[in-house]
Formats: structure tokens, sequence, C-alpha cells
């Protein structure tokens, strides 16, 4: 069983940049991960700031290609995070979409874009110290990569 | 369009450390927003106020509000502009205090951060539009899954308010842990007196069908409607002749491990749980029947005075229909002899845990109710022996983080001292008795007096610390377990030399719980615990609407709470069944037949069959979505590659817009 | 009944058989237009002269002495089936596939997009296809005729200029590991099964080059070859599985995935789109590649799509009518992603 890291400890403290600062687009679904981030903040357990979230009902409703989109658009990074496969709160969404993100997973380096801006996983709503610590890695590797350069997308 | 923003200050969660006046502010040069106010309190009646007299006064055609979790007070907001007369899906909340003021510290990032989560509401905002909800009439049948004292508990309540009730037990009786129990505390109350009344009722009220040994294969539909595949399992006893008269039993000459009494003795092949069993039924172990293992015996059929015995008999599975589920599955108790290798692993045979205890003190369990040293138990020659000195240790599998279970588990503390009590009553008050303790948790009515009562008037000696090892040992002659452990108020290592070992054993979730939240799309924790949707506010009712909790499934918890809680899960139920027609949420997938190029992935993937094929006037054929089935999940939505069905509330559009909004400068 | 006047203007008469399989070929296209089985029969057919090979709709018996199979038919006649046949209404249609093009009509079958009951599919083991362009780019003057012996392809210029090409040199890139060359489905085979010339585990040394690139030098190769591309959907038109036609959500301004801004993101999303929409049902038969006017290299984006597919869940495309499309199921046991 992993130790909890409930830790009110200030994360993110060196301020990116307005210049070199980098945008984390979040896409979570809204009965798990939605649920998981609000249970970190009721917590009060710190994170980088730089991750922005939309909600959906369902990781089945993310389109590969709105992660494309938002690289496009200028994302630095994109995370994706719903409910454990398993407890879909509609049963089969995650499932489906398990399979899409995958390939998205592979075909975005082949597209120029570097493996460790993307990344998607599950987090669940009871999982507070665990959304910390994903937020807190994942926008920590975007950051060491910095502002995303690309023309081709 | 019209847009008005408001921006909470939440007393200081969020104006503390985000500039909530200054967003709100700013955001009146965002294209379409004509007013904006920041509020000290927005879910209080002055802050809705405010947000109605806008609407009326600015003629506000879309509203968000930039505050807590829309987990919180998206109901509560769109109540409040749907009484100013404005549609309440086109409201959006902003969500700046769980994802911005309170978990982050520098005051000038975090408001730039709050604002521009703001400015992708309001970006949603303008893609919303006005929904109104369907209608779907209602069940009102109710499945409670476990007949333990909670299930039962529910089953009446809502059996006695005129609704129709089944349970669904897995064992052979109902019951549950309280039937294992001898007395409960605080009062000492004998539980199978207290419970069999109970029992009895539940199998007698004419609203309420209890289908005993069966399990839950598949659940569908929705609240409202559902539809329930129940297994019911083979006993191999055609149940409609057996009358319980336990000749079988007696007659068995196969032994089989007893799992009511927890391991402590055997039983037979054939058997029925306990003698107040409801219904009082006889099932056959096929795994330890000599007939199903080795084509012998059959002395049960050839006994049975009602000719009930039935070796053929298969599974059969039914299907019925539910507009409520109630979960009452109860609780396990922690295998403490993976974990605890320092007490012996369960290899001791003086080491037993609570459960065991309770059984051995039960009059109708395996001893009759004698407290017995287990290893002077069934040798040839000599009788078994009552123990002189008994030790109880509490938290073992509670409070533990080295065995993965932090948490307590509510009732060790009482039912130790319960135990200690009973032990002193049974083997007499010259008996010993310690208990290792942590602290003491008597929080409930009488509870403290009652600890109190076992210190002083039956002298239990409570010692504070822990053990570390217990490990058997021959002390004048005598086989002993040496219990080493400390008492941290005198600051000295202690040693007991006990003939017995009680250790109070944590609460679980019910084996299988996992498996089954899945099939009911519930949520679980990381024990197996179902997730109630808010620990305060909700603390009866899951995330999937139309599924409720009551019992220990939801929480360790001791016999009044649980009583407690089923009688206000009962509630719940009533409050949703009790109408003819429920309102489903408006916020559905749509298909615009016009594009719809007839591929059919739609209904392929949807997990609740919604979309159909509709066939249309010039012969081809269309999708359509059913919209009282559509859960709204946007799982066709991301399969359509036309891209031609709509989700409500939570469009592509919408999406993009959010993106564009906070990325292109 | 006489060849349709305007492909008589356009395409050359072909002569006798010149191999066995386009002999069967026209022997059973002949058989199924006078028995009445089909009311016209899609194969290939020269185009202005001997060198070019084009798709040919065959009404009469007589017609189908048209019919041609060399190492130029790399035309996936799928594409013809994959809307509602409007000509007539309720016509009987027969087709000739290859194997990669057998693979497309097979996933189109797995989602009943085409109507089983109606169509006659002649099945043509296939040796292999080149491609005509890189025969081109040898010469400053027009090829006008292209003979072929098993190994050897030897085109002649209007000038009369000669030269003889190995025929594996000339391969398209997916037939030097292709592993599926004979159709796996047909109602009739033109020819015995040929041996694959890849077996075993699937290999793509077409994007091995592009793989081993460093991200920021992946992203100056598609910036500048997709930045070339004009939105002229040849690629999504000649598809067997795109199927949305003229509803295509990169035509349409709602929802707004794509723009009309000429950009190269903007046209590798339009490209994405695409990919996500085929992935489990494309089986890179290349007929996008050859469709596009620019020789945009999409095969660096299909190619690398199948693999990760294969890699993640064993799966390819296309070849058996009782399969799921991949991103059409699951398996609760997927071992995909952290749990």
């Amino acid at each position: 069983m992993a130790q909890a890291t409930h830790t009110n400890q200030a994360a993110g403290t060196t301020p990116s940049d307005a210049e070199g600062g980098v945008k984390v687009v979040g896409i979570v679904c809204n009965w798990c991960s939605y649920a998981g981030a609000d249970g970190a903040g009721t917590a009060r357990l710190k994170q980088e700031y730089e991750l922005r979230l939309l909600r959906v009902p369902c990781t089945g409703r993310i389109d590969p290609l709105f992660a494309l989109k938002a690289f496009e658009k200028g994302a630095d990074g994109v995370l994706i995070s719903g409910c454990h496969p398993g407890d879909c709160h509609y049963s089969e969404g995650n499932y489906y979409a398990r399979r899409k993100f995958e390939l998205l997973d592979r075909m975005l380096p082949h597209l120029g874009i570097e493996p460790d801006r993307f990344k998607y996983t599950w987090v669940s709503a009871s999982e507070a110290a665990r959304w910390q610590k994903v937020v807190n890695e994942f926008v920590g590797q975007v950051k060491a990569l910095g502002p995303r350069e690309g023309r081709a997308l | 369009m019209r847009i008005g923003v408001f921006v909470c200050h939440c007393g200081t969660n969020i104006a503390g450390t985000v500039d909530s006046k200054g967003i709100a502010a700013r955001a009146a040069e965002l294209k379409d927003v004509v007013h904006t106010e920041d509020l000290v309190y927005t879910c209080s009646e002055p802050g809705q106020a405010a947000i109605q007299k806008a609407i009326k006064e600015k003629g506000l055609t879309r509203v968000v509000v930039a505050a807590c979790s829309p987990h919180m007070h998206e109901v509560t907001f769109r109540r409040t502009v749907e009484g100013a007369g404005l549609n309440p899906f086109l409201f959006e909340m902003a969500n700046i205090r769980e994802h911005c003021s309170w978990i982050h510290e520098d005051y000038g990032m975090a408001t730039e951060k709050a604002y521009e989560i703001l400015k992708m509401s309001v970006a949603k905002v303008r893609q919303l539009e006005a929904l109104v909800p369907n209608e779907v009439s209602v069940n009102k049948d109710v499945l409670i899954i476990g007949g333990g004292i909670s299930g039962i508990q529910a089953a009446l309540d809502l059996a006695d308010a005129g609704l129709k009730v089944t349970i669904v037990e897995r064992e052979t009786t109902i019951g549950g842990t309280m039937a294992r129990l001898d007395k409960t505390f605080p009062t000492l109350d004998c539980s199978a007196c207290i419970l069999t009344p109970r029992m009895v009722d539940a199998a007698q009220h004419e609203n309420i069908e209890i289908m005993a040994y069966c399990e839950v294969e598949k659940v569908q539909g929705y609240v409202g409607n559902f539809t329930v595949d129940i297994r019911k399992k083979a006993a191999m006893v055609d149940w409609t002749k057996c009358i319980g008269c336990e000749i079988c039993v007696q007659k068995c000459p196969a032994k089989a491990p007893d799992v009511f009494n927890v391991g402590l003795a055997d039983t037979k092949a054939i058997y029925i749980p306990f003698p107040q069993a409801v219904p009082k039924r006889a099932a056959i172990q096929v795994d330890h029947c000599r007939w199903f293992q080795q084509g012998k015996c059959k002395v049960c059929e050839r006994v049975c005075p009602a000719d009930a015995i039935d070796y053929e008999q298969k599974d059969e599975y039914v299907q019925k229909e539910f507009g409520a589920i109630v979960m009452a599955t109860g609780l396990d108790v922690f295998p403490w002899e993976d974990y605890y290798h320092e007490y012996g692993s369960g290899n001791i045979p003086d080491v037993i845990s609570g459960l065991q205890y309770e059984r051995m003190l039960n009059a109708s369990g395996p001893t009759q109710g004698h407290v017995l040293r287990p290893s002077t138990m069934n040798i040839k020659g000599t009788e078994p022996e009552e123990p002189k000195t008994v030790v109880f240790i509490q938290c073992v599998g509670s409070r533990d983080e080295s065995v993965g279970r932090p948490y307590c588990s509510s009732v060790c503390c009482m039912y130790t001292a319960k135990q200690a009590i009973l032990t002193k009553s049974h083997t007499g008050m010259d008996t010993e008795i310690f208990v290792f303790y942590i602290d003491i948790r008597a929080t409930g009515k009488g509870y403290e007096e009652f600890v109190k009562r076992a210190q002083t008037e039956f002298n239990v000696k409570y010692v504070r610390g822990r053990v570390s090892k217990l490990y058997e040992d021959t002390v004048d002659g005598g086989r002993k377990v040496i219990v080493r452990g400390v008492d941290t108020l005198l600051g000295k290592q202690v040693e007991v030399a006990a003939d017995l070992v009680v250790l109070a054993s944590g609460i679980t979730a019910a084996e299988g719980s996992v498996q089954l939240a899945q099939k009911l799309n519930i949520s679980y924790d990381e024990w197996g615990f179902y997730k109630e949707s808010h620990p305060k506010l909700r603390p009866v009712e899951t995330n999937t609407a139309g599924v409720f909790l009551a019992g220990a499934c939801q929480s360790p918890k001791d016999i009044p709470t649980a009583v407690a809680q089923a009688s206000g899960t009962a509630a719940k139920v009533l409050g949703l069944l009790l109408r003819d027609k429920l309102k489903t949420s408006p916020q559905i997938a749509i298909v615009d037949q016009n594009r719809c190029v007839s591929c059919w992935k739609c209904v392929e993937v949807c997990p609740f069959s919604a979309p159909q094929k509709e066939e249309q006037r010039d012969g081809t054929s269309k999708s359509k979505i059913i919209e009282t089935v559509c859960q709204g999940c946007g799982i066709c939505v991301a399969t359509c590659p036309v891209n031609c069905i709509t989700l409500k509330g939570f469009t592509t559009d919408a999406i993009i817009d959010q993106l564009e909004e906070l990325l292109l400068v | 009944m006489a060849p349709d006047a305007s492909i008589a203007r356009a395409a050359v008469e072909a002569g006798a058989p010149t191999n066995p399989t386009e002999a069967k070929v026209r022997e059973l296209a002949k058989a199924a237009l006078s028995e009445g089985r089909v009311d016209y029969l899609i194969g290939w057919r020269h185009g202005y002269d001997r060198s070019q090979v084009i798709p040919g709709f065959v009404r009469t018996p007589e017609e189908a002495d048209q019919l041609v199979v060399n190492p130029l038919v790399h035309h996936n006649l799928v594409t013809f089936l994959k809307r509602n046949m409007p000509d007539p209404p309720n016509a009987r249609v027969g087709v000739c596939v290859k194997g990669c093009d057998s693979r497309t009509l097979v996933a189109l079958l797995q989602e009943e997009l085409v109507d089983k009951e109606r169509i006659y599919v002649i099945g043509v083991p296939c040796q292999g296809t080149i491609d005509r362009r890189t025969i081109e780019k040898a010469f400053s003057d027009e090829v006008v005729d292209l003979a072929f012996t098993p190994e050897t392809v030897t085109a002649t210029t209007r000038m009369g200029e000669t030269k003889e090409f190995q025929k594996a040199d000339l391969l398209r890139k997916q037939c030097s590991v292709c592993h599926y060359p004979n159709p796996r489905y047909a109602d009739d085979m033109a020819a015995e099964p040929v041996t694959p010339r890849a077996e075993g585990e699937l290999t793509w040394p077409a994007i091995e080059e592009f793989e081993a690139m460093a991200p920021a030098d992946k992203d100056a190769v598609l910036a500048e070859a997709f930045g070339k591309c004009i939105r002229c959907f040849a690629c999504i038109h000649v598809c067997p599985v795109c199927v949305c036609w003229d509803q295509c959500v990169c035509r349409s301004r709602r929802p707004a995935l794509v723009g009309q801004r000429v950009a190269p993101e903007e046209n590798l999303m339009f490209q994405m789109i695409h990919m996500f929409h085929v992935a489990g049902r494309c089986p890179s038969c290349g007929a996008c590649d050859q469709a596009c006017p620019i020789e945009i290299p999409l095969y660096l984006l299909h190619q690398k799509m199948n693999k990760e597919l294969y890699d993640m869940l064993g799966f390819e495309a296309g070849l058996e009518l009782d399969q799921k499309p991949v991103f059409q199921t699951f398996d609760v046991d997927d071992p995909l992603g952290e749990h």
C-alpha cells in the first residue's frame, strides 16, 4: 500500500516566467478525477500553477483529437485523467478511451511532440493525494521541457 | 448575448489568495459580458438575491459564477437562476477555490490562474443552450442487496411505508454478522434475541420477499428503471419442501469447515448455519459432500422426511425490475493471520480473533458458551480447560499503517470491553484479564460508562501499549502464550503468560464488494468500502442515481449507527420513489440526422443501448438516441466520425472554445 | 453493346491476355456479366496508353476483354463500393480485389457498410505493385509503354528511349513487406495463392528512418511535407474506409476541428483526423499515397498508426469477417496504461 503523501508543503514555488511559462491543459472526467482534484483542494494539497482543467462527463467523451487540437493551439502539455478501468461511472467509457489514448500516446512523439508532454492516467474521487502527485510530477516534466516550439502541429 | 459574471470571495477561502474583486472587474472586458460583481458569500441568501436582481435588471441571458466546485453548488445556483426566470442550464461555474485558491499560495499567480479559469468558463457559457428535462415513469420496487441488520431495517421501513422490497442475500439465511454475536454492547442484550424477531418480521411481512442463497449477477438500466439479473444458487435441496428439521445435518457423515463459527469447529457437508436461521433450509456444500466428490453416500436423501434432497438441482436465473437499489452488504473480518506474523500467523491455537471468541461465548456456539482454551480441546482422554488468564489485544488490523489499514474500525474497543465482562461472567471473577490498547474509543450513548464498568466493577486491567510478540512457552509445566508488550503509562516493558489471547481484529469490506460495485457502477475506496456521495451532506447516497448505502459496507460502524443509517437510507429511497415520475438530466446526446451517415458506430459503443436505428421516410435508416435512456456520457459523441452527435452541455465546440480562450493570446 | 464512347476516346484497347491471371479475371467477369449475376463489374483497364492503368467499369461480356492485371494495378477498387450504389439504385456490383484491397472490403463488411448479397468479388492474388511515378522520374520524356516480366519492368518513352528496371526496386513501400497478398475475402479467385514476400512478425521498414529522428527533426520534416497539402481531398475520396463523404467533419464548421487557414498545422490536423477515424480499419493499402498529387508521404502516418495498433493489441485490420474494429470494442484486460 503506497504511503499517502499528505503534505501541505508548497510545490512549484519557482513561478515560471511570463515568457518562458508553460501552459498545461487537463481534461478530466467529472465523476472521478474532477472530484479527486476537488478532494485535493479541500485537503489544501499544494500543486503547480500551470494546469488548467476542462471538465467532461466521462473520458469516453474525450476524442484524442482534442489533445492534438490543444497542442495545435499552443498547449505545452496535455493531461487526461479519468476513473480507473472497471470503475467508470458509465461502466465502459474509459475502456474505449484507454485504447484511443494509448494510440495517441504513441503517435504524438511521431508528430514531433516529446513523450513527456502527454500523459493519460486514472485518478479516483478518493485519491486526492495521488492527484497532487500526478499534477506536480507531470507539470514538473513539462516545465523541464519548456514551451513547445513546433511548426508541424 | 448578455453574460453576467459573479466572483465569490467565499470569506477568505478564495479572497485570501485570489483577488476576487479584481478579476470580477477585469471580466468586464470580455466579449458579451454586460454585468460583473464580486460577492462575499455567493451561495448565501443575499448572494443569490444579487444574482437574481442582476438577471432581472440587466436582462442577463447567461450567468457565470466563479467560486467553489460545481460539485458543491452547481445545483444551488441552477435553482437561483431559474428563480429569476433564466433557464437553469444557461449557467456555468468556474472552480477557483478547490482548483485554485486552496492549492496555491502566490497571490499574483493564483489570481492570474483564476482569471484564466474564469475566461474559460465564459467561453463555455457562450456555447450553452437552454435545456428542459424529460420525465420518466418510476418503478416503485426496491432491491436490497444484503440481509444483515442494516438490510433488514431498511427493508422493514420501506415495506411499512407500502413499497415492495426484495432482499437478495448470498448466504442461506439472513441475519448477517449480528447473528454471530453473543451479546451486544452496551446493554448486553442477547444479539439473537433482538435480531431474530426482526428476521421473522422481514420474512413474514407481506411487502418483503427474501431471496436467500442468491446473488446479483448483472444490473442494467438507470434510476427508477433498473433491470437486475439474479442467480438463485443450487442448494441441492428443494426449499419448497425442506422443513428445517436438521435430521440430514445430524446424519451426514462428511465434515466441512464451518464458516458461521469462523473455523472454530466443523460442520457437516449439508448444513443449516444456526438454529434461528431465516429461512431455515438446508444446503449442501458440494466441495465437501461425499456424493458429489466420490459418488458415495446419499444418506441425507434417505433420511429426509420431506423428500427435499435434489442432487440434480441447477443454478436458476431470474430477472427483476426495481426503481432503487440499497447496498447493505456488510463486513468481513481482517485476515490477521496473513499479516501479523508476530502474533503467530494463526498457528498458535490459543490465539483467536474477536469474532471467533464471540462464537465461543455464544451459548449456541461450538463450545455451548463455555470459554475454553483451544489448545486443550478435542484431545482424547483429557477435558478441555478454562483459561485463568486472558489477554485482549486491540487494533489488530486497524490504526496500523504497516498492514495498510490506517482507519479505526469503530467497534473493537467496545466489543473487547464487552467480551472481557462476559469472560468474567463465564469463567469467574478471579480470571485475570488484560486489555492492551492504544486509545479507548467509547463514543456512543452509555459507552464510556460501560468501559468504566469493565475497569472498575469487573476489574479488567487496561494496559496502554502495543504487543510486539506472541509466542508459546511452557511456564510451570503448563502451556502458555507469552504476551510481550509495553505499558507506556508506567514506561516499562511487560510480559503476561496468558492461557488465551483474543485479537480485536478490525473490520474490512465484505468479500466481493469491489466486483459488486463494478456491476452497479458505484465508487469504492482502496479498502472496498462504498463511497457515499458526500461524507457529511449525503452519507447514504452514492454518485450513481438510484443506488443507496446502508450499514458497514459504507464504513465500519456499530449496530445503533447501522440501524439509524438504514432508516435514513429508507427515507431517501422513499423520497425518490414516492413520486410517479422522475425528471431526467437533459444533458444528453442528440444526433443531427441530416448529417448521419448510418455507420452505426454509435449503436455499437453505447453501454446503455440508447442509440437505435430509426427508419426514415425515404427507406434509409439514421441513428436516433432515446432521450430517456441516454445517460449523457458522450462515448457516442467521441466515436461518431462525422461528429454529428451533440452532447448538450459538453459540446465539442465548447471544448475547442475553452482551449482557444486559454491558449491563444 | 459498344464500349462507352467517352472512355474509348481516352483509353487504349487492351490486347490478348498477357498473363494467366489476367485471362482468368476476364473469364470470370464475362461469366458474371453474361449470367446476369452482376449489373456491372469494376476492374482495372489501360489508361491513355499501355503504360497506364485506371479503374475500369465494364457492363458487357465483350467489354470484359478490356480488363488487365499487371504490376500497375495498385488502385484499391473497394472505394467504389463504400456508398449506396446509385447506378441503378439496386445494382449488383462485381469488383476485383488484391490482398490489401480485400482487407478494406472486410473492414466495410465487418461494419455492415456494404451489403454482402449485392457484391461479387474476384480475388486477385498479388505479386506486388509498382509506383509508376518512380519510373517517370527516370526520364525527361513521357513514358508511353511498360512491359513486364516476373522480375523486370521495361519502360519505353515517346522518343523511343528504353530502360529496364528491376521490379523489386520499383515496388510500393508496403508491397515489399506484404504479409497478405492473397485476398481475405472473395467469391472466386483468379489464380492460385502466392507466397507472401514476408512472414512472421510484421515489420515497418519504410518508417524506421523517420522514427529514429529527434523530435525537432520530425517536426521539420512534417512541417515541410504537410505544408504542401492543398486539401484537394483526393486521399479522402480514394480511401475505401473513409465513408462520410460530404458530411466529413473536415469540411464542416461545426465542430471547428479544422479551419480553412492555410498552414501546416491545419493540414496535419486534417490528416490526423482522417487517421484516427480510419484507425483499426486501414491496412496501409497505400491508395492515399498513390492518389496524392503532391506525393505527400502519408505512409509516415498510417504505417506508424498500424504499427502501434499491432504493438498494443496484436491487432491487424480487415482479416476476418467476425473481427471487431479495434475502437468499437474493448477487452477488460487490455494491457494498456497505468492502473
